[in-house]
C-alpha cells in the first residue's frame, strides 16, 4: 500500500470493501456465537482489528477468508475471556426473531434449531461450505486440520442434521 | 464406487463431484433417491442458515482515520497511543462525572442494533423466548406489565440484559432491565433522537425509551408498570 494513498481514501476503500462483505461476516460469526448480540460484537471487533492491519491484505479477492479467519480469533477471544453459560437449545430455537419465523417454514425452524445444537466442531466447517462456498482444502486451512478431517465433520453434519429432522439413525 | 461411497461422499455435500459418483446415480435408483433427499435436505440447510443481517446502522465499520492508518510510520501510532490515552482518560472523567448521561449514551447507541424491533404490533412474543430472555439475566416479569412484542438477550456494558419492547397507546417503547447498572434517582434524557427514562429497581435499574416526543407523563406510567411487574430472581 503506498504512502500516496490518503487515510480517507483507504477508509472508504476498507468500508466499501468490509461493508460488501458484512452479511457473510456476520453470519458467520452469528453461528460461531448463536447470539446476535455477541455476533454483533464479534463483527465489530473484527472490523476494527481488520482495519488496523488493512495494509497486510495484498489482494482483495483473499478479503473475505482474512475477515473471516479474523472473526474466528476474536470469537476465540472473547470464549477466553468469558465463561458463556450452556445454552437450551430448545429455547434458542425459540429465540428467533419473530418476523424471521414468520417468513421461514417450519421445516426451516426445525433444521435452524438443528443447527444450534451441532457442536461446533461440526457446524463451522458446514457454515463455511453451505454459506461461504469454501471448498474442502479451503476450510482444512481454516480450521487448521485435514483434507479428510473435513469430510469426515461435513458428512457427520449432515448426519445428525437428518436424523434431527427425519429421524432413523446415522449412516455408518 | 459402491453405495457406500457414494452415500459418503454426498453426505460430505455438494463440493467436488466426481464422474464416477453420477455414473453410480444412473444406474443405481436406491442411490439416486438418497441423492435427491440429500439435496433437499441441503437446500434446507442454506435457508435455515441465511439468518437476517441487521443494518450495520448508526456503527461505523471501522473508526474514521485520522493521523492513524496501519502502513503509516511509527511517530503516527505515538500519535495514535497518545490520543487513545486522551479518548481513555477524557472517557473515564466523562463516565464518572455524568454516569447517568452516559448510560442514556449507550443506552440510545444500543438502539441502532435492534432497527426493526420498534414496531407496532399486537402479537406476544412467545412466552418460551420471554421467559428465556429474562430467566438468563434472573429476571421475571409479573402479570400487570404492557404486552411485550419483543424480548431479546442483548450483550449491554458487560452483560447479557432483557432487551424488551412492550405496546403502549402511545406507541412502542422499548425497555431494558439493568441489573448491573445502579442510578441514585430516577432520570429523563433527550439524546440522539430518543426520550430516555432510567429509575432504580431493587437491583440494579430499569430504562424505558422512546422515539419522538412522547409525553413525560406517557413513559412514567409505563416505567411505574414495567418497574411493579419486574422482579429479580437471580
Amino acid at each position: 500500500m503506498s504512502d500516496s494513498v490518503s487515510p480517507q481514501a483507504e477508509h472508504a476503500r476498507f468500508e466499501a470493501l468490509c461493508g460488501q462483505l458484512r452479511p457473510d461476516l456476520y453470519r458467520f460469526a452469528f453461528w460461531l456465537a448463536r447470539d446476535r448480540a455477541v455476533a454483533d460484537d464479534v463483527v465489530q471487533d473484527t472490523l476494527l482489528r481488520a482495519w488496523r492491519s488493512f495494509g497486510s491484505l495484498g489482494d482483495e479477492a483473499a478479503a473475505r477468508p482474512w475477515l473471516l479467519t479474523i472473526a474466528r480469533r476474536e470469537f476465540a477471544r472473547r470464549f477466553e475471556r468469558k465463561t458463556f453459560e450452556t445454552v437450551d437449545v430448545d429455547d434458542l430455537a425459540e429465540l428467533e426473531d419473530p418476523a424471521l419465523a414468520a417468513q421461514d417454514s417450519q421445516e426451516v425452524l426445525e433444521m435452524r434449531a438443528a443447527i444450534f445444537a451441532l457442536e461446533a466442531d461440526y457446524r463451522e466447517p458446514l457454515v463455511l461450505q453451505v454459506l461461504m462456498g469454501y471448498t474442502t482444502d479451503e476450510i482444512a486451512t481454516h480450521m487448521e486440520l485435514t483434507p479428510g478431517a473435513v469430510l469426515t465433520r461435513l458428512f457427520r453434519a449432515r448426519q445428525k442434521l437428518k436424523v434431527a429432522l427425519l429421524g432413523g439413525g446415522e449412516e455408518p | 464406487m459402491n453405495c457406500l461411497d457414494v452415500r459418503r461422499a454426498l453426505g460430505a455435500g455438494p463440493g467436488d463431484r466426481a464422474a464416477e459418483l453420477d455414473a453410480h446415480l444412473a444406474g443405481c435408483p436406491a442411490c439416486a433417491r438418497y441423492a435427491a433427499d440429500m439435496a433437499r435436505l441441503e437446500a434446507t440447510i442454506r435457508r435455515a442458515l441465511e439468518v437476517p443481517v441487521p443494518a450495520a446502522g448508526a456503527r461505523r465499520l471501522a473508526p474514521r482515520p485520522a493521523a492513524a492508518h496501519p502502513s503509516r510510520p511509527r511517530t503516527r501510532w505515538l500519535a495514535l497511543a497518545a490520543s487513545l490515552v486522551g479518548v481513555v482518560v477524557l472517557s473515564a472523567t466523562f463516565w464518572a462525572l455524568y454516569p447517568r448521561e452516559a448510560l442514556a449514551t449507550a443506552l440510545v447507541g444500543h438502539m441502532a442494533h435492534e432497527p426493526n424491533s420498534r414496531q407496532r404490533v399486537d402479537a406476544p412474543v412467545p412466552p418460551g423466548a420471554l421467559a428465556y430472555v429474562l430467566q438468563r439475566s434472573g429476571v421475571a416479569l409479573d402479570a400487570g406489565a404492557p404486552l411485550v412484542s419483543y424480548a431479546q438477550s442483548c450483550w449491554f456494558r458487560g452483560w447479557f440484559v432483557p432487551h424488551l419492547v412492550v405496546q403502549t397507546p402511545d406507541g412502542p417503547m422499548t425497555v431494558m432491565v439493568l441489573p448491573h447498572e445502579r442510578v441514585q434517582a430516577p432520570t429523563m434524557v433527550d439524546e440522539g433522537g430518543y426520550r430516555v427514562m432510567i429509575v432504580p429497581a431493587a437491583r440494579g435499574s430499569i430504562a424505558v425509551l422512546t422515539e419522538g416526543p412522547v409525553a413525560a407523563a406517557s413513559i412514567e406510567a409505563i416505567v411505574s408498570r414495567v418497574a411493579a411487574a419486574v422482579r429479580f430472581t437471580g
